[in-house]
């Protein structure tokens, strides 16, 4: 479970989040939804450990990720980020990408994870290929292949499916929510369409003016 | 830790200098009267301030004709070409010095003819001209940097509104002023420290009377104490550049967007602008042209460059090491400098503050340090001139590496934090190659450097030991002659293709990756 206890976090003296309390349990799906520059990217990263708290404290699994005098790296917190833009490396093909975080990428484990995760998400064909070369839905869905394949116990997703197809947009999404389900995630979706916040979870808690504020409650997958 | 090697390396010798200069102090009162730079000194400072003033100054104006004159004038590739004026930032200054004074005596042959005509081959003016030419490709860097650090839109908005030469005056112009007032701090600094341009045109800089002081007397207290006017004038111009040089270095970062738009300027401008655009041919024609005369032909060039094959030699053995040394202190503090914090202007005084230690007083620092029997492996040896060049030179591999991790997308170093990986992979798969332009561009910038160095390794090279610029600079008193043209011209040509080369590759890096200079993916 993670959990947020009156988490505040402030840039240049101006208050971005102000004493946020939440709690994600494994396999839940939560959405967060705001306008631009309400502080949703920043509650991501601050679980991530992309950024510090400077108020409140967040644990994962019941221990201390983040308080005032200790900070876990986001490696050491078990999580899968998936950020706004794809950010892929641009010097590695998409197979490198994708495999970059699998230890021990030869065991016959790893590469049966990694070829269901490439044939579901359609990439085989693109696995030679460098970024460049990939239109903005492929690099989006290499991007999401390189998270899920190290099978994280939470998933952080910043606005995962912005300037897809609606199509797309639709199967991710369904891809996204099977695999967390299938694999015990918890999910904490950030979105500013409030739409798509509702075919994700009935669980949505809107950002206004640095708290959080929840919409509807129900039960977790 | 790194900051702590850095700290330990960077400012020990002169930390260790200062202890010994102030403990002679007690016992040798007079010492004190260093400090004060009275009488004939105080007229030498006096002097020394006013020709880094007009030096930075001029250098400045001159490179804003130039930039405004360069910016945006091509498509395409021809855009980057003012560019390689870049290359032309490692050439000696004294080489410019030694070109001009041959073009000055050989008018002063033309004038004799005549009656009451003549060139000055010596004095204030004639060294400021060969000073500021030397530092004008620094000067037009900066200044470009500065255009380039403007946010697009700024400047857009302002043409929508008002004339070109208003957006310029009122927009343009005091955005870059921090980059400018850095760009004039640095040229200042740079003229008040170097002593080998003025020297040649038999003029008496401050920066040489601590080197002079210490040739004299072998007193190291008595050169510390010296060199402190010299010193807290430095500090101060740090000081007032800092947040210039910050910008410079920062610039707009990742997804920022460039000013694209040529601006038309008044005609009188556009004047000022070709002349300065001449001088510019003039610095970049006059060295190569009269270094290449004097060399006559390339078996004479070859021939001259076999008889200092020795120099040459340790020359090039310093200059590797260094700039491959350099890149291991100056890595992880610019990644660690990435993220801005509130005191990291304590951070950035620390990285520059080398920048304005007189070259005469890292040499002595040096050798007040390591001049002990049991250091003879490194005192006696070349070793003791790459520390002087790594002193001198690791914040400017510092500088260049944090403008190549600023020109990177944040995501994509904070990506790979997620995985468990090994640091190993980590830095070996992501973090050197996306840092792999700068990494070559800053080891270029502070071996080029080190082929130049002159003011410490004058004072630290072991007897039996000479590098290229100490046989230049000997020869160079007894008046130049076709050997000493040959090694001039080899110090003219190798920083020139080394920065060519550098700026060719991190290109080719970048467009391999189809990256536009933000970092960003082009389609």
């Amino acid at each position: 479970m993670i959990q947020l206890e009156a988490v505040s976090k402030t840039f240049d003296s101006l208050p971005v989040l102000a004493q946020i309390d939440l709690s994600i349990g494994e396999r839940c799906a939560i959405a967060v939804v705001g306008p631009s520059g309400s502080g949703k990217t920043t509650l991501l990263r601050l679980i991530a450990g992309l950024e510090t708290v400077d108020e409140g404290r967040i644990l994962i699994d019941g221990m201390i990720a983040s308080d005032t005098n200790i900070h876990l790296s986001p490696r050491q917190r078990k999580v899968g980020f998936v950020f706004q833009f794809p950010t892929l490396w641009p010097h590695l093909t998409v197979l490198q990408n994708i495999t970059f975080g699998v230890n021990c990428p030869s065991s016959p484990e790893a590469q049966e994870r990694c070829a269901e995760i490439i044939a579901t998400m359609g990439l085989t064909h693109l696995l030679k290929r460098y970024p460049h070369q990939l239109s903005g839905g492929e690099a989006r869905r290499v991007s999401l292949a390189r998270t899920l394949v190290c099978k994280p116990k939470y998933l952080l997703l910043d606005e995962p499916l912005t300037h897809l197809n609606v199509e797309l947009r639709d199967n991710l999404r369904r891809f996204i929510l099977e695999f967390a389900s299938q694999n015990g995630c918890g999910v904490v979706w950030v979105t500013h369409d409030l739409e798509e916040a509702k075919r994700v979870s009935r669980r949505i808690y809107r950002l206004e003016n640095g708290h959080l504020i929840a919409e509807e409650m129900e039960a977790c997958l | 830790m790194t900051w702590a090697l850095y700290l330990f390396f960077v400012f020990l010798p002169l930390i260790l200098l200062g202890l010994k200069a102030t403990s002679a102090a007690f016992s040798q009162s007079d010492l004190l009267t260093l400090v004060l730079p009275l009488g004939r000194r105080g007229i030498v400072l006096w002097n020394s301030t006013l020709y880094a003033l007009s030096v930075g100054g001029f250098t400045v104006g001159l490179a804003i004709l130039v930039s405004t004159a360069l910016w945006r004038w091509g498509q395409g590739r021809w855009a980057s070409l003012c560019w390689l004026l870049l290359a032309f930032l490692g050439v000696p200054p004294y080489i410019h010095a030694l070109a001009w004074s041959e073009v000055l005596r050989s008018v002063q042959n033309l004038l004799a003819f005549s009656d009451g005509f003549s060139a000055p081959a010596s004095g204030w003016g004639v060294s400021w001209w060969g000073q500021s030419l030397a530092l004008l490709p620094l000067a037009i860097t900066l200044t470009l940097i500065g255009f380039g650090a403007i946010e697009g839109n700024l400047v857009e908005a302002a043409l929508l509104l008002q004339s070109d030469w208003r957006t310029f005056w009122k927009i343009v112009l005091p955005l870059a002023s921090p980059t400018l007032r850095a760009a004039g701090g640095l040229i200042f600094l740079f003229s008040l420290l170097d002593y080998s341009v003025p020297l040649l045109f038999q003029r008496n800089v401050y920066s040489l009377e601590i080197f002079a002081e210490y040739s004299a007397t072998n007193q190291v207290e008595r050169a510390f104490f010296l060199a402190l006017p010299l010193l807290l004038i430095c500090v101060l111009v740090l000081l007032f550049s800092l947040r210039g040089i910050r910008n410079i270095a920062l610039g707009r970062g990742w997804g920022g967007k460039e000013w694209q738009n040529r601006l038309s300027f008044p005609h009188w401008f556009t004047y000022l602008q070709l002349v300065a655009l001449g001088i510019t041919a003039l610095f970049v024609f006059v060295p190569l042209f009269v270094l290449g005369t004097q060399t006559q032909n390339p078996t004479l060039f070859y021939k001259n460059l076999l008889v200092a094959q020795s120099e040459i030699r340790s020359s090039f053995t310093i200059m590797l090491v260094t700039a491959v040394t350099s890149i291991f202190f100056a890595l992880p503090i610019a990644f660690s400098m990435r993220t801005q914090h509130k005191l990291d202007w304590i951070n950035w005084f620390l990285i520059l503050l080398p920048i304005g230690i007189p070259p005469p007083l890292i040499g002595i620092g040096l050798i007040s340090l390591w001049n002990h029997p049991t250091t003879q492996w490194m005192y006696g040896e070349i070793w003791i001139a790459i520390l002087a060049a790594l002193l001198r030179f690791a914040s400017v591999a510092i500088l260049v590496l944090i403008v190549q991790v600023r020109r990177i997308q944040p995501a994509l170093f904070e990506a790979d934090t997620f995985f468990n990986v090994s640091p190993l992979r980590r830095w070996g798969m992501i973090r050197l190659p996306l840092l792999s332009p700068g990494i070559l561009f800053a080891a270029t910038v502070v071996g080029i450097l080190t082929l130049g160095e002159l003011g410490a390794t004058l004072i630290v090279i072991p007897a039996g030991k000479a590098t290229l610029t100490l046989r230049i600079y000997n020869f160079l008193h007894y008046g130049a002659n076709e050997s000493v043209a040959s090694l001039c011209l080899l110090l003219l040509l190798l920083p020139i293709f080394a920065a060519i080369i550098a700026l060719v590759l991190s290109s080719a890096v970048y467009s391999r990756w189809r990256l536009d200079q933000h970092g960003e993916r082009t389609t």
